[in-house]
């Protein structure tokens, strides 16, 4: 029994050795990582997040959808794979800068009780619990992470996120940084193939019912809301919410009524598109490049964002 | 406290189940000391057919009762005959097929003579319910494990080192390779009709990975923890995936349970006696309910009848070699990975779908729906080769690795594979034998 005591305490400091020295090796390498989905994203957005006038967020739905190169004034483009309204809440409550356009994604399922759970999408952003104070406050209120891991394994912080900081940081490519965050989709052609059999599947009969009315809306979608509109009140900024286009239609006007009701500025362009023109789309809800240029330019035009901000 | 643990982690997922693994110990329990206790053989009989009744008829009950009755209604159906399919839609217990073939074992050992019964029925309820692997093996045969409970335990450094070792083996290979890969090609699989064949052939193959580090990794795991209680428990895997015929591969995979169809069903068919109809009659029938006893659909019926026929084949033109040959070996993979296709389809038409996507279309372009987690699938199977084919060089199982290697390679080991469970864990998926 001595015997395997000592082994256990052998393994647990040899881990402990290993563990920090990967944290510190990977933390090196983070640092310099500005491209890529995931940690290079995140990187970018710190680095810009006090100097833009502009900032968008929300899913892929956001990245991929609106073109803010667009814009003729700074701008940086948030949108993330999967994020939700709760990764938003924890970047938001980062900004410092007075007077930004916060514009905000809304995949209106986001908002309904009965199709969500509480939402921790946000995790994404655990390599920033151990150096950065307001994440690490928004983590140990939320208690979305597994905080008491990462305290004794530095290495959990970089879960799932190793190998994309090698590739990223020996392969750096600079077109996050040139698109200023946006990611135009160009879809292969297997990809379209894929497009074309999705839609005529769909049979639009089947498709849930999403009635959202007041009563079912979200605890934890109003509560990070309320957390947002807060952050923006103190930080003077304008707050816009938007829906994209999508083949997979939900109901838009009551989501509507959902954002006139706590009088927030909300643009519903979720069908957008009348018919289905498969250049359009990548697949069926993410539009391509082609379809990201003309909802932008639409968006744009029709919303005028603000005086100073002209198409 | 093995039997309280035992009976609590089981509980944990659905304490209404307890009571049918406590009527299952407590029958076999019965039946084996009346079978001690007569001499006459046809009372023995009686006994046995009520063990084997007892322990059929719960997982005819609760596996295959919805399977029978979707296979009824579908048979009228294909005759013109329309029937209402009335159904219960029975919840499966998990681990019902390991444990009922556990006890049923036990029954048939003491009719046999070839074990005495127990009189003490906590060491026998243990022996039933122990815990690590009670959900999805080992299926253990009392003769190896019941001894074991019964005696003292005395803690054995050797086998606390090699016992960490092995879970920790088991947990790389369930959490990081098994459950990447399955998140990576859960889509393709459950849709195929969307995929090109190229894609659905690297989908396949990388299934076949899939389920072997889940149900390899799981058994580790259980092998693993039971060796910190002073418990040994058999082999269940043996690196399957370097087996250069079918054969060779039944000799490596799921080793408790193809052992136990060998000596509980395919000796008493007759086995290799009674002529070639009778061998290959036995062979096959062993397999199509080996295939049966993986999960109440026909697919895996299907998945078990090509098993036996390959097997037949491989008899009958004797093809079996002990020598490793890379062409066999890649051979062999193709042919099991392309079998595991009526194991993973989640219906016939998809299987048939799959296999002329994968004839007809496979010189497309792959589809690669998310690089990182492919990159991380590659990692993952990296580490697993790397591991596998250390203990193939060597000739050793990974039962006694963990003995074998010297203490500053054994500690450095551990750690790296513990900053690796750290970094590239995913989200966890249930065991997939969890569901047999």
């Amino acid at each position: 029994m001595k015997k395997a005591s000592i082994l256990l305490i052998f393994i647990l400091a040899t881990f402990y050795l290993f563990d920090r020295a990967t944290y510190l090796f990977l933390l090196k390498l983070d640092s310099s990582v500005f491209s890529g989905q995931d940690v290079g994203k995140t990187n970018l957005f710190f680095k810009e997040k006090d100097s833009v006038n502009v900032i968008v967020f929300g899913s892929s739905r956001a990245s991929h959808h609106f073109n803010n190169n667009l814009l003729n004034i700074s701008s940086f483009n948030m949108g993330m794979d999967g994020r939700k309204i709760d990764f938003v809440d924890a970047l938001v409550s980062t900004l410092n800068r007075q007077g930004q356009i916060i514009l905000v994604h809304v995949d209106p399922d986001e908002i309904i009780t009965k199709s969500q759970g509480v939402s921790n999408s946000a995790r994404v952003l655990a390599n920033y619990y151990l150096r950065d104070q307001s994440l690490r406050s928004y983590f140990n209120k939320y208690q979305f992470l597994d905080a008491s891991i990462i305290r004794f394994a530095h290495t959990y912080s970089y879960n799932g996120k190793a190998l994309g900081i090698l590739k990223n940081y020996f392969f750096p490519q600079t077109k996050l940084l040139k698109n200023k965050g946006y990611e135009p989709l160009f879809p292969t052609e297997t990809q379209k193939e894929i497009l074309t059999k999705q839609y005529s599947a769909l049979n639009l009969d089947t498709l849930p019912n999403s009635d959202i009315t007041l009563r079912e809306t979200s605890i934890n979608y109003e509560e990070h809301l309320t957390n947002i509109l807060e952050k923006c009140a103190r930080n003077r900024a304008r707050l816009i919410f938007f829906s994209s286009p999508t083949l997979v239609p939900y109901n838009g006007p009551s989501v509507k009524g959902y954002f006139d009701n706590r009088q927030l500025e909300y643009y519903d362009y979720s069908n957008y598109f009348n018919y289905y023109q498969p250049e359009d789309w990548k697949d069926l809800s993410h539009l391509s490049s082609i379809g990201a240029e003309k909802f932008s330019t639409k968006l744009i035009e029709e919303i005028v964002l603000s005086e100073e901000i002209k198409y | 406290m093995l039997l309280v643990s035992s009976y609590v982690f089981y509980g944990w997922w659905d304490w209404r189940f307890l009571s049918l693994i406590a009527f299952s110990t407590i029958i076999d329990y019965a039946v084996g000391l009346r079978i001690e206790s007569t001499q006459q053989q046809f009372i023995k009989k009686k006994w046995l057919y009520l063990s084997i009744g007892v322990n059929l008829g719960l997982l005819g009950i609760f596996k295959y009762f919805n399977f029978f009755i979707d296979s009824w209604v579908t048979a009228f159906s294909a005759f013109g005959y329309e029937m209402s399919p009335y159904s219960l839609r029975i919840i499966l217990p998990v681990g019902i097929s390991f444990y009922t073939f556990q006890t049923l074992s036990y029954s048939i050992d003491i009719y046999r003579g070839k074990l005495k019964p127990t009189n003490d029925f906590v060491a026998f309820a243990t022996f039933v319910s122990f815990f690590p692997q009670l959900v999805a093996g080992p299926i253990e045969r009392a003769s190896h494990l019941l001894p074991q409970i019964i005696k003292k335990r005395i803690f054995k450094y050797n086998d606390f080192k090699s016992g960490i070792l092995q879970i920790f083996v088991g947990l790389v290979r369930k959490v990081i390779v098994a459950d990447a890969i399955g998140g990576y090609i859960s889509s393709s699989m459950s849709n195929p009709w969307m995929y090109n064949g190229t894609t659905l052939a690297i989908s396949i193959a990388l299934f076949s990975f899939q389920i072997y580090c889940d149900f390899a990794g799981y058994s580790d795991i259980a092998i693993g923890t039971a060796k910190l209680f002073g418990i040994k428990l058999n082999a269940n895997f043996k690196l399957p995936y370097f087996s250069t015929s079918i054969t060779e591969f039944w000799r490596r995979w799921h080793i408790s349970l193809s052992s136990w169809l060998r000596d509980y069903l395919y000796i008493p068919l007759g086995g290799n006696r009674g002529g070639t109809f009778k061998l290959y009659r036995n062979l096959l029938l062993t397999m199509l309910i080996g295939g049966l006893w993986h999960g109440s659909a026909w697919t895996f019926v299907i998945w078990g009848g090509l098993h036996g026929i390959v097997l037949s084949i491989e008899k009958k033109f004797n093809l079996v070699h002990e020598q490793y040959n890379i062409i066999k070996n890649i051979s062999t993979f193709v042919i099991v990975s392309m079998i595991w296709i009526f194991f993973r389809a989640n219906s016939m038409n998809d299987a048939l779908l799959i296999y002329s996507k994968i004839i007809f279309e496979s010189n497309q372009v792959p589809f690669i729906p998310n690089t990182a987690t492919l990159a991380m699938v590659l990692w993952g199977l990296v580490m697993m080769f790397l591991i596998d084919s250390y203990l193939y060089r060597k000739n050793i199982n990974l039962e006694v690795l963990g003995e074998s290697l010297p203490l500053i390679k054994f500690v450095t080991f551990i750690a790296f594979m513990m900053v690796n469970l750290f970094l590239f864990q995913s989200n966890s998926l249930n065991f997939i034998y969890f569901q047999f």
